[in-house]
């Protein structure tokens, strides 16, 4: 065992679009990092922002919300509030002095097990040289490590 | 001014264009919100200290639903209730508002932006400041502002006044009280989530009346980081909350066609 930093990732994945995704990218065999643990939502509108709050003041070390891309939404317009909502809670983030790159919004359809595949590798590679979120250890708290 | 303000109310009161007033009575050296429904009770109407009438308003509509009701309301006052319209707590078209601009020492001490309604029937309009406090947390760095906030939110004793004193707080059940969000028995509250979703939620309805922040007994600077999201909320959305009430929170609403194409 090396003692590189392991990131904790969570993906909120969209039930008709990402979690395909990511099905596909797993029936392909396709390659990429293991730090992802997957919450499957029946749609991206249905991440509140205090989820990603609540993660990231867990010690999560990133979240990503992946949707399907704009357009697209299996309940037409779901994607839509994600997208403002994130654009809000990311300035937010960064108000509070949270590295905004901690939260990654993206869009990835049934088809599209190899962008999928993409966002994950990206985003642990983000997460690693943001190193280790340490929200959790404010206050005299102790983290809630997933290990 | 005052002098004024009372002559107006009992106008009003004498014309039968108004049921009651809503404003502050005087009383054995308290100010107190009043309904006042007399012309002889006027004389006890003052206008400072300020306060948040717009908070009784939902009470006094749902109990006097046909009354047509006066209030005098300052700037932000006639934000919240804006505000409180588009989301079905008022009804606009049964009030009378009376408009009160700030004078410059209140607007020295709330560091208001926009210390005057768009009606003013008294006062002198004061030009509005920015909070310095934004201009100082937008120049540090992520870390440095990361412990200017753990410091703050160190002070909070999760007395819930910031969501009590607030006009625009008018959630039946709030997700802070609920114990799978906020822990029950730690103080200070979980940082940051505490503050930050209570933050998330005033981002499309904070009219910047800055109650909370003289509600909270810790003194901390509540609406600096409010007003730096509000900012956000015009810049990436052209929206001003309490500004029209024809325009949608747009936390709610979908994308305009134009964007649609791609993100």
């Amino acid at each position: 065992m090396t003692d590189e930093f392991e990131p904790n990732i969570l993906a909120f994945c969209c039930n008709w679009c990402s979690y395909a995704a990511a099905d596909l990218a797993g029936i392909g065999r396709m390659q990429m990092p293991t730090n992802v643990k997957v919450i499957r939502v029946m749609c991206s509108g249905r991440v509140k922002p205090e989820f990603v709050i609540k993660a990231l003041s867990e010690g999560i070390d990133g979240v990503l919300v992946l949707g399907c891309h704009i357009g697209e939404c299996h309940y037409t317009t779901g994607n839509h509030r994600t997208k403002k909502r994130f654009e809000v809670l990311s300035r937010l983030l960064g108000h509070m002095g949270i590295d905004p790159r901690r939260l990654r919004l993206d869009w990835a359809s049934a088809s599209e097990g190899d962008r999928f595949t993409e966002i994950i590798t990206e985003f642990t590679d983000t997460i690693k040289e943001l190193g280790p979120n340490n929200l959790a250890d404010y206050y005299g708290r102790k983290a809630a490590r997933v290990s | 001014m005052d002098e004024k303000l009372r002559e107006l109310v009992r106008d009003l009161l004498k014309k039968g264009e108004v049921d009651a007033v809503l404003s502050l009575k005087a009383f054995e050296g308290c100010v107190a919100p009043h309904l006042f429904t007399s012309e002889d009770e006027v004389s006890s109407l003052v206008s400072s200290p300020k306060y948040p009438v717009a908070l009784i308003m939902p009470m006094l509509q749902s109990e006097y639903p046909d009354a047509k009701l006066g209030v005098v309301v300052r700037g932000c006052d006639e934000r919240t209730f804006v505000e409180l319209a588009k989301r079905g707590q008022v009804d606009l078209d049964k009030l009378v508002l009376i408009g009160l601009a700030c004078t410059s020492e209140d607007v020295e001490e709330c560091k208001c932006e926009l210390p005057y309604p768009t009606k003013i029937d008294i006062g002198e309009k004061v030009e509005g400041v920015t909070n310095p406090e934004m201009e100082k947390i937008g120049e540090m760095g992520m870390e440095e502002r990361l412990d200017y906030w753990a410091y703050q939110f160190s002070k909070c004793i999760k007395c819930y006044g910031c969501k009590n004193a607030c006009p625009l707080c008018i959630c039946e059940s709030c997700i802070l009280e609920e114990k799978d969000w906020v822990k029950t028995g730690d103080v200070p509250p979980e940082f940051p989530a505490f503050h930050l979703i209570r933050a998330y939620h005033t981002a499309d309805r904070c009219v910047d009346c800055k109650e909370c922040e003289k509600a909270c007994p810790a003194h901390i600077p509540l609406t600096t980081l409010y007003g730096m999201i509000r900012k956000d909320m015009q810049e990436l959305f052209g929206y001003r909350a309490g500004e029209d009430v024809k325009k949608k929170p747009p936390l709610v609403t979908v994308l305009e066609d134009s964007a649609l194409e791609e993100a």
